[in-house]
């Protein structure tokens, strides 16, 4: 489990335990990497290519090398990626969908500010089609550009989760999808063509 | 049967293809329309590098990473899968030449137990009783043994060529029980498929598989 201690495999007198990535986080690479660099940490690397740890940093700098066990560090560079990864996520809402729906806006009424659309369960697909009515300001203001009648997006219904509250919610996302690349097409046609000349 | 609750749900999807980095800046996505300007203004968006050799950049919901014979994809919002399938899928169509060859479908799920569950998972999948006899005339004192990590392999059967590969570890500090399950669904593209529509047709399995899979495991122990 965590409590091996990755880091007493080094023999260095500011080693840190394994077992603390909090405070790998924080005092370890605060000793490693100029002021002010810290606040990139979720953009460090951590290597074992040649049994070293090389941390890196916007891409371009390496610093800090100390030879340790290569398979300790494949799993300390994986745990301490996804606690990094962790730390990122505390700040945003964690969203725990247990339903989900694919959408098509089948009319949008302005004047009563809501749209009505049929919806297709995604999360149990032999539910019948359903139909449902949204208020327009469930519609994520960075996808105004893209709400018309047509358009399409899954509708989440689980829990939002931030600050340790638990919310039950949904939210609204509508798709960009570009559609098939012109090779795509043109071979659907294609292939339709040779098809019809069956029947001819 | 153990308790476990989910508390993190993730998606990263990478495209094995040729790649300039340098053509993916903020302004490629909105020019194409492929995320609203509003979630990539100078407020919502932080770049981290944008050269020939990696571009790299986020915002609140996404993380965009593209090298020379990669694009990876993720968000830790999983109200947001399918906007990450709807995003690869479109560069990948408006950008045709790039060969797609692969492409590997990644699920992240992390879930809280208690400190008897948490260990009851070690136990299923790598029983002490016999790493501790394996270890014999190891001080006690030198620690307990215990499960790091657990990588399970499955060729695929469905209509695609790939396979499944399934990893365990625990992800959260002792005092806090956390195991993690990443499932990577790994597809490869053949010269006769559109790699956008295999993300498009394929992405609900893979949502749907994921989850049942790793609900499987855990009721398995």
């Amino acid at each position: 489990m965590l409590n091996d201690t990755f880091y007493d495999s080094i023999n260095d007198k500011d080693a840190v335990p394994f077992d603390s990535l909090d405070a790998v986080d924080s005092s370890y690479f605060s000793k490693k990497l100029p002021t002010g660099d810290l606040e990139n940490i979720n953009h460090h690397v951590l290597d074992s290519t040649d049994n070293r740890t090389h941390v890196k940093y916007d891409s371009w700098t390496a610093s800090s090398t100390k030879k340790i066990n290569p398979h300790d560090l494949d799993v300390a560079a994986e745990l301490i990626a996804h606690r990094l990864q962790s730390n990122e996520r505390k700040n945003a809402p964690q969203w725990l969908v247990q339903n989900k729906w694919v959408g098509y806006v089948s009319h949008i009424d302005n004047e009563k500010g809501e749209f009505t659309a049929r919806l297709q369960d995604v999360t149990q697909p032999d539910n019948p089609q359903e139909v449902a009515v949204f208020p327009t300001e469930d519609v994520s203001e960075a996808d105004y550009d893209i709400f018309s009648e047509g358009a399409t997006f899954t509708w989440s219904v689980g829990y939002s989760i931030q600050n340790k509250s638990k919310v039950r919610g949904g939210v609204i996302r509508f798709s960009r999808f570009k559609g098939a690349s012109e090779k795509s097409i043109a071979d659907a046609k294609k292939l339709a063509e040779e098809l019809d000349d069956l029947f001819d | 049967m153990i308790n476990y609750q989910k508390v993190r749900d993730e998606v990263a999807c990478v495209a094995i293809a040729s790649f300039s980095p340098e053509i993916f800046h903020p302004s490629w996505f909105t020019k194409h329309n492929l995320i609203s300007d509003a979630e990539l203004g100078d407020d919502e968006c932080k770049i981290d590098v944008i050269h020939q050799e990696m571009s790299r950049f986020g915002n609140s919901w996404l993380r965009f990473e593209a090298l020379r014979d990669r694009i990876q994809i993720s968000t830790t919002d999983f109200t947001r899968s399918d906007n990450l399938k709807d995003l690869l899928s479109s560069i990948l169509s408006l950008l045709t030449e790039s060969g797609c060859k692969q492409i590997g479908f990644n699920r992240i799920l992390s879930y809280n137990l208690n400190a008897k569950d948490y260990h009851a998972v070690g136990n299923a999948f790598a029983p002490k009783k016999m790493w501790d006899n394996a270890f014999e005339g190891v001080d006690d004192d030198f620690g307990t043994v215990g499960l790091k990590s657990l990588e399970y392999r499955l060729n695929r059967s469905d209509s695609y060529k790939g396979h499944y590969l399934v990893k365990l570890f625990p992800s959260g500090p002792e005092e806090k029980p956390e195991i993690t399950v990443r499932v990577n669904d790994h597809v490869e593209v053949r010269s006769d498929e559109d790699p956008a529509l295999v993300i498009q047709e394929h992405w609900r399995d893979f949502e749907n598989m994921s989850e049942s899979l790793v609900n499987n495991i855990l009721r398995s122990v």
